[in-house]
């Protein structure tokens, strides 16, 4: 049995037509992996070895970096957070292949605490829509113990095709998870944010900062979910997207959801599309800031908002997107 | 908390007499044979002597519709229906039309008159003078059993009157707009009320004409297995007003009733058109046991520059609601609303929300939700914003809030945002929260009963919308919340 891959008609992949990206590949090697998703499947076949990665924090205290490159067409990850002990991972996505396919599998356990970080870069020399042959998959399945944290920020310049999914089980109570990110898509690029926090628990937390920007010719795509089972009283979750359209011909679909089934919560979630603020540009415009530059300053400080402050990396992550409004 | 447990308790003692619209009348039923065929098509065809293009139409549609497939993309659930088992066509029998009221069947009035329906409104209103008039198309199962009022519309030059007289004396009002905002085939519910729709109500206002009164309906379903198919077309031409009304409410039944209507709004140039919903049909006993299916295609088209279109509904009744008023907002400078109260208790299970389509210029929506959910219900909100890459200058704002009072349901937000536009400004806050111990508190402790403090936090909450409402629906729409979460709270 080969694997059946999504397209439009599918809910999940309503906004990114995966058949369609992958129409011409043959993946007939590729066998539908037993309870797994599309993107797990791949990521199964092409990966030649599973990398096992247990994170130990140096002096019981400072988070250790490791980091993760997704240079193979298929790369599978699993990293163990044992209790107490703190880490970062920092996964780079890079944009030379055809089709690559990444799958991290995450626990951490009682009071432990994981950062991670995913950069997807977009391919160097791609200059025209036929260029940007790349397709970028990658799923994290994590799942958090009592007490436990995951922080996570993406930050995506997309590809023909590229999707960033992760799924968060709290399992444990008084979990907190915060999944930020930023995407930035230009010409022919596609980026796609699609999220779950499932709140198996009782008072964990969830915060979610997603900000994109797109160009002409470029689609941004939010998917965010947050369950709340019953029983998982106390819950505290606020999600929120932002995004603005650079120029006509640029599109942004979203689509974020909240799925209640407990009463003592307190859920909400935002989300606004819309142009840059004309206002903001006049102002620096009448400071005698050229319309370029003041533009760019205003979308960078658009986007930086949903890097956390005290990212040890923040100053790189801003460094990317400076450079990305430059070409 | 006590109140809360309490409160499921009480949810589980609701009971069926609390639904005062639970009764039947008896009275001669002429319907259709069970089953669905091009036979079924035909005989309502003939029942209402339609002609030839009308039964072209329907049979098209029946033909297209058994190659579709029920959609399973909504947030309920329930047993497969049996197309086959329902009757699609039942009228009361001798079934002339009425020169005036008191021809009409004394038990059939009496139904109405338990529903509070202000049928006699003439009688009512007479030696008020400048109280706002009514005009009720009432609908009996499947035959629109009379209408009041007229004249005094006929003297404005507007047309309300049953759909098959529509089809029949206005055939060409009725071939121009006819499925011209809900397509035949647009979806497996609306395809199937296409081939078999049995009666509904018809408005057309000419060119720069107010309505002199507003508008309204009652729908009731009585015939035991009798789904009802009503059509509704409302047109409003250039320049002209018109709002409105609907009610529904339906007897108590074992079986589950299936309504699957379409309502078709057109707004040329500068009209407006306001639309408001009570709904109350019968949502099932407290284990789910019974109640109608709600499967609703309602779309407005508003067509022409500067045209407005405003939906207002109250949903407290159903087993299950299905059901999106939508806006296509084609013309330049257009504006489409929808204000929504959705109310679910017992096994109830409602998934609405709205679809603003952004196609024209300047074009600006609105969208306010508010959804409460008590018992071991599930509310939905679903809806759908998106601009076209033309539509410059498209603004919409979306607000949808959910209560939950109980620990047994729930609620669900799940809004499509798509932008196609760079000067669209689309922004969507929602929240979901459960009623306010602090408040509850606050009002117990002045001496106000639970129950009373409830309705009173609920109807705050919901208050935005409520006032939205004409003045004849909102004081009957803040009853029905307080009845429909009667024994839910406190």
């Amino acid at each position: 049995m080969s694997l059946a891959l999504p397209s439009r008609r599918d809910e999940a992949w309503k906004y990114s037509d995966l058949a369609r990206a992958l129409s011409g590949h043959d993946l007939s090697s590729v066998a539908p992996a037993r309870g797994g998703s599309v993107i797990a499947s791949m990521a199964r076949a092409f990966a030649e070895e599973e990398r096992v990665l247990t994170i130990a924090s140096r002096d019981g205290v400072h988070a250790v970096e490791h980091s993760l490159s997704h240079e193979a067409r298929g790369a599978v990850t699993r990293i163990h957070v044992p209790a107490l002990q703190a880490g970062m991972v920092v996964e780079t996505i890079y944009g030379h292949l055809n089709l690559a396919a990444g799958l991290s599998e995450i626990r951490i356990e009682e009071g432990g605490a994981l950062t991670r970080i995913v950069i997807q870069q977009d391919a160097q020399k791609a200059v025209s829509a036929e260029e940007i042959a790349q397709v970028a998959l990658n799923e994290a399945r994590v799942s958090v113990a009592a007490g436990g944290t995951f922080r996570q920020f993406v930050i995506a310049e997309g590809a023909k095709l590229a999707r960033i999914e992760t799924h968060v089980a709290l399992d444990g109570e008084g979990g907190e998870v915060e999944l930020n990110g930023v995407y930035m898509v230009r010409e022919g690029r596609h980026a796609d944010l699609t999220s779950t926090v499932t709140h198996q628990a009782a008072n964990a937390r969830t915060k979610q900062l997603i900000k994109g920007v797109a160009r002409k010719g470029g689609r941004g795509v939010f998917q965010g979910r947050i369950v709340v089972p019953r029983g998982a009283q106390g819950t505290d979750a606020r999600q929120y997207h932002r995004a603005i359209l650079l120029e006509d011909g640029a599109e942004i679909d979203a689509k974020p959801e909240l799925e209640i089934y407990a009463d003592d919560v307190s859920c909400a979630h935002g989300n606004a599309i819309g142009a840059l603020d004309a206002d903001q540009l006049f102002y620096a415009r009448a400071r005698g800031i050229p319309e370029a530059e003041a533009r760019a300053l205003l979308i960078e400080a658009f986007l930086i908002e949903a890097i956390p402050e005290d990212l040890p990396q923040r100053d790189d992550l801003i460094t990317r997107v400076q450079r990305w409004l430059q070409t | 908390m006590a109140a809360v447990r309490e409160t499921v308790e009480a949810a589980r003692k609701l009971e069926a007499e609390k639904y005062s619209a639970g009764f039947v009348t008896d009275i001669e039923m002429e319907r259709a044979p069970v089953g669905l065929s091009e036979e079924t098509v035909r005989f309502i065809s003939a029942k209402k002597q339609e002609p030839a293009w009308m039964l072209e139409w329907r049979l098209g549609a029946f033909q297209r519709w058994l190659a579709m497939r029920e959609p399973n993309w909504a947030k309920v659930h329930h047993p497969p229906i049996d197309y086959q088992g329902a009757t699609y066509y039942a009228a009361p029998k001798n079934a002339p039309k009425y020169k005036s009221i008191e021809e009409v069947d004394p038990e059939i009035l009496e139904t109405y008159k338990k529903l509070g329906i202000p049928l006699r409104e003439q009688e009512v209103l007479l030696g008020v003078e400048g109280a706002p008039k009514v005009a009720v198309d009432a609908v009996f199962d499947s035959v629109s059993v009379v209408t009041t009022f007229k004249e005094e519309l006929a003297k404005a030059g507007v047309i309300f009157c049953s759909m098959s007289e529509a089809v029949r004396e206005h055939p060409e009002l009725v071939r121009e707009y006819l499925g011209s905002v809900v397509p035949v085939t647009d979806n497996f519910f609306a395809t199937l009320n296409s081939a078999v729709f049995s009666d509904g109500s018809f408005v057309y206002v000419p060119p720069g004409v107010r309505c002199p009164m507003e508008l309204s309906t009652y729908f009731r379903m009585n015939a035991q297995g009798a789904g009802q198919f009503e059509r509704t077309l409302i047109i409003a031409d250039k320049g002209a007003y018109v709002s409105y009304l609907e009610g529904c409410t339906a007897p108590m039944r074992d079986e589950n009733q299936l309504h699957a209507a379409v309502v078709e709004l057109v707004a040329l140039d500068d009209a407006e058109i306001k639309y408001s919903t009570v709904q109350n049909w019968w949502p099932g006993d407290a284990e789910g046991k019974g109640g109608v299916y709600n499967f609703v295609t309602k779309r407005g088209d508003c067509r022409g520059a500067r045209s407005h279109i405003s939906w207002t509904q109250v949903e407290t009744g159903s087993a299950i609601t299905w059901k999106y008023p939508s806006c296509i907002l084609r013309g330049d400078d257009s504006q489409g609303e929808f204000y929504s109260i959705a109310v679910t208790n017992g096994r109830q299970q409602a998934d609405t929300g709205t679809k603003m389509i952004h196609l024209g210029k300047n074009t600006r929506s609105r969208i306010i939700s508010k959804g409460i959910s008590a018992g071991n219900s599930s509310n939905t909100y679903r809806g759908l914003v998106s601009a076209h890459a033309k539509a410059t200058g498209a603004r919409n704002f979306t607000q949808c809030d959910s209560l939950l009072i109980g620990h047994e349901c729930a609620a669900h937000t799940v809004p499509y945002v798509e932008a196609r536009n760079s000067s669209c400004q689309f922004e969507h806050e929602a929240t979901t929260t459960r009623l306010s111990e602090d408040q509850l508190f606050y009002l117990r402790q002045r001496g106000i009963p639970e129950e009373a403090a409830v309705a009173l936090l609920v109807n705050g909450f919901a208050k935005e919308v409520l006032q939205k409402l004409p003045m004849e629906f909102a004081v009957e729409a803040q009853k029905l919340l307080e009845v429909s979460l009667e024994g839910s709270v406190g």
